[in-house]
């Protein structure tokens, strides 16, 4: 394996780190696998078009308020619609999030078409070298950009109180209400954190790739392999699994071809959970 | 006593199974009698030098003991003292670092847990952990294959009697209350043939008539010949069952005598037994109770019923708590105390009635609301966050809102009643000892400067000293002027310090009034279990109440 394939591989695991956060936050937290999140993806690269595509802006400016616009979304979404469901038979909020992606794709299919979109840059498609390697410029940026991503999750979750109040909510929910810590105020502000991280997510994906209204599924499998090799609670975990992914695959595409690239990464996935099944980076503690 | 004794004649006169049984089983049978008769059960228990590191915490240090076979013996010290890892090194749930384990002629500390329990060690829990979906004589029946030879049918038949659950025996295991819990949890144990039989605080949580049963239990199984090793925080069952008791402190053997000597000993009451002296604290406590008739009323129900699904937990109950009060509520284990606090906290709806606190109708709010009002809620098993730190559980209590001063201010007025939480703050909550675990839970709730403080057993699988701790501070929080609701199984501890006693049975009130009344023990049964004059002051009349809804009077009855 050359160094070219090791480099792409950890910047394109960046990536997918960011998508996994998002599936770990909310499955840690709210104990809910939200089956919509490649759509919420999806949905930031789409928002963040509207303002790049249609009024020229640069897609990094777009980013924040792709960002905050999947987040108002997100945030009513759970407070008023999945949380109800949690609180009733186990399976109803999957169906119900599973119900939210359908409706999502024909959303953008509707307003945006079928045809595939991206976000055009002048980094798109450059290349820069770094140390003789020659790097793709915005895998680089997503690379950086996921890492300060994921650093302030870190932060806010261990190092503020509205963080330890999430992680009481996460441990212990009955108990965080007895002291006065409104759950469902913490599980959607939660929510739509991780769809912020989606967003961000899907604005990166839009200017390294192409989108189309089906996009979200195979980041949903992608970011569920990455959370379920971290283990749940642990942010740096999910950014080493992501890595360990993006590695793998880039690996696997130069040995075997592209078309082994997915059989190859979830052999990988079961052999890891084979052995062990808290996944490869689970803390004691969560956070 | 009387039971044991009715249990073991016939068998000694040649019982039913024995006559019944084919000549083939002859020998099987003659061995179960003789189990359970107590003819040859026990073995000696050598524990030489025993010592248990986890990481670079030492649990226990340089333990020697020796049982002799058949004798009793109970473990004591303080929480964290390593009494619970003794009993799960002796029966191979943990792997002593040094130190050897024998019962007779076998080492036990290294073979695996099953063989452990083949050659005769059997631990009755603390928390029984029966197999849920099965029914009583299903868990016996899984107990039974461990023993060695197999114990039959009628084997598990006089066990399930011996143990008073011949009447449940097809129940399902879920449905049993506390003591018959635990009682299945000493008849799973007794199944496998036991030569040594531990129990790890079985009593806790027990009162009054339960708490004589399961020390009769324990009894009968020491009479059986069966060497039996106690770990207990009740002093009484110390002193009714055993001859002999070990101290641990951190880990290290401290004192070994008889239990007269032990109580007596300076150094164990400094660490463990505390001063003992219940009427000190409520004495100094009582000048700053305001005794004013006309005091803001802080918490008010009226005729509240509450329950899940079918069943009613709590019926028709009404209380006034006023502003620098504290009652008490007492009742045995399922009478429906933690129901109480549920619907107080809003966790469980109140089908009917109200309830009012700090001049508002609270009876539909949303729990969090009500912790935002100004109660706070110490729950049943501490519920802390294990996970965070010391420091984090408590800034949990306080409102997020809340500036970071006034936090700290706060978190200062907390460490000055529980001092241990300041110097623990950034060790994460769950490696504390259960007293500190404790503290850290009545310090949380304390964070949110409540007017009105409600306490769910908060004394539960303490050692004195702690709840001695606890009670201080408890006098100290509420010469503050925090209103106190006590939930409490340690019923002398409790009425000691309040103001107002409650007594629940069957989720109905069946005493309200002065604690003093209730001190002696003939009240308290009266009260706990509706014999005699509470029977006929709930409405009653008395012949049926005492035998019919109680199991030991219901067998007692089925003996005489």
């Amino acid at each position: 394996m050359t160094l070219d394939v090791l480099a792409a591989g950890i910047l394109s695991g960046g990536l997918y780190a960011l998508i996994g956060l998002g599936i770990s936050l909310v499955f840690g937290v709210l104990g809910l696998m939200n089956l919509a999140h490649g759509e919420l993806v999806i949905a930031g690269a789409y928002l963040a078009s509207l303002l790049v595509v249609d009024s020229g802006w640069d897609p990094l400016l777009a980013l924040p308020l792709a960002m905050a616009g999947v987040a108002l979304i997100a945030y009513p979404l759970q407070r008023y619609l999945l949380t109800p469901l949690l609180r009733g038979d186990k399976s109803a909020p999957l169906v119900g999030t599973f119900g939210l992606s359908l409706l999502a794709q024909a959303l953008f299919q509707g307003v945006f078409g079928t045809h595939p979109k991206s976000l055009p840059a002048s980094y798109a498609d450059s290349g820069i070298s770094v140390l003789g390697l020659r790097i793709q410029t915005i895998y680089l940026i997503a690379f950086a950009l996921t890492t300060v991503l994921c650093a302030a999750t870190h932060l806010v979750l261990t190092r503020t109180r509205a963080g330890s109040a999430v992680r009481a909510a996460s441990a212990d929910p009955a108990t965080a209400a007895v002291l006065g810590i409104n759950v469902s105020t913490v599980y959607a502000m939660t929510f739509a954190g991780a769809a912020a991280l989606a967003a961000a997510g899907g604005v990166l994906t839009g200017v390294a790739q192409s989108f189309t209204p089906t996009s979200g599924l195979p980041l949903l499998l992608t970011g569920m392999a990455v959370m379920a090799l971290a283990g749940i609670g642990s942010v740096g975990g999910v950014l080493l699994a992501g890595i360990a992914l993006g590695v793998l695959q880039s690996a696997s595409v130069q040995l075997f071809g592209g078309g082994m690239r997915d059989v190859v990464v979830y052999l990988a996935f079961f052999l890891v959970l084979a052995v062990r099944p808290q996944g490869l980076f689970r803390k004691a503690a969560t956070g | 006593m009387n039971r044991l004794d009715a249990e073991t004649t016939p068998h000694a006169g040649g019982g039913d199974a024995d006559v019944s049984s084919p000549p083939g089983a002859e020998p099987r049978t003659a061995a179960s009698s003789a189990t359970l008769r107590g003819t040859s059960p026990g073995a000696p228990l050598q524990v030489r030098g025993l010592a248990k590191r986890f990481g670079g915490v030492t649990a226990l240090d340089g333990v020697d003991l020796s049982v002799a076979s058949g004798e009793a013996v109970a473990v004591i010290g303080p929480n964290g003292a390593g009494k619970s890892t003794l009993l799960k090194l002796i029966s191979g749930v943990h792997r002593p670092t040094e130190g050897e384990v024998w019962l007779g002629k076998q080492r036990l500390d290294r073979m695996p847990v099953h063989r452990i329990t083949r050659t005769g060690v059997a631990l009755a829990h603390q928390v029984p952990r029966p197999f849920h979906g099965l029914t009583v004589r299903d868990n016996v029946r899984i107990g039974a294959m461990a023993g060695r030879p197999h114990l039959h049918s009628d084997g598990i038949d006089e066990i399930l009697a011996q143990c008073r659950l011949d009447i449940k025996a097809s129940r399902p295991a879920d449905s049993l209350r506390v003591l018959d819990l635990k009682r299945l949890e000493v008849a799973r144990a007794l199944a496998t043939r036991p030569r040594l039989l531990m129990f790890d605080e079985v009593a806790a949580g027990l009162v009054g008539r339960e708490l004589d049963e399961a020390i009769d239990l324990i009894r009968q199984v020491h009479a059986q010949g069966i060497t039996v090793l106690l770990v207990e925080h009740i002093e009484r069952v110390v002193r009714e069952l055993v001859d002999r008791v070990l101290v641990l402190n951190w880990g290290r053997p401290m004192a070994e005598g008889a239990p007269a000597e032990i109580a007596a000993n300076e150094e164990v009451r400094a660490v463990y037994l505390g001063d003992g002296d219940e009427t000190r604290t409520p004495a100094a406590r009582r000048a700053a109770t305001p005794t004013a008739s006309d005091a803001a009323v802080v918490l008010a129900l009226e005729s509240v019923s509450a329950g899940y699904g079918d069943m009613l937990a709590l019926r028709d109950f009404s209380v006034r708590v006023q502003a620098g009060q504290i009652v008490t509520v007492l009742g045995a284990n399922g009478a429906g105390k933690s129901t109480l606090c549920a619907t107080i906290m809003g966790a469980v709806e109140a089908r009917s009635g109200s309830v009012h606190a700090l001049g508002q109708d609270i009876t539909g709010m949303a729990t969090h609301h009500r912790a935002r009002l100004g109660i706070a809620h110490c729950q049943e098993g501490r519920r802390i966050f294990t996970g965070l730190t010391v420091a984090e559980n408590l800034m949990l209590g306080a409102p997020l809102a809340l500036a970071r001063d006034e936090v700290r201010g706060r978190m200062e007025r907390v460490h000055a009643i529980f001092p241990v939480l300041a110097e623990r703050a950034d060790q994460p909550a769950g490696t504390m000892s259960g007293g500190q675990q404790q503290m850290l839970a009545v310090g949380r709730a304390l964070m949110a400067d409540p007017q009105v403080l409600i306490c769910d057993e908060i004394s539960l699988g303490l050692a004195p000293v702690a709840i001695d701790a606890l009670y201080r501070a408890l006098a100290e929080i509420n010469s503050q002027g925090v209103a106190i609701v006590l939930v409490e199984q340690n019923v002398k501890r409790a009425l000691g310090i309040a103001d107002h006693a409650v007594v629940l049975s069957r989720g109905r009130v069946s005493y309200s009034g002065s604690p003093e009344a209730l001190l002696s023990d003939q009240a308290l049964d009266a009260a706990y279990f509706g014999t005699a004059d509470a029977a006929s002051a709930a409405g009653s009349s008395p012949p049926p109440v005492p035998s019919a809804p109680h199991p030991l009077s219901a067998s007692e009855g089925d003996l005489s």
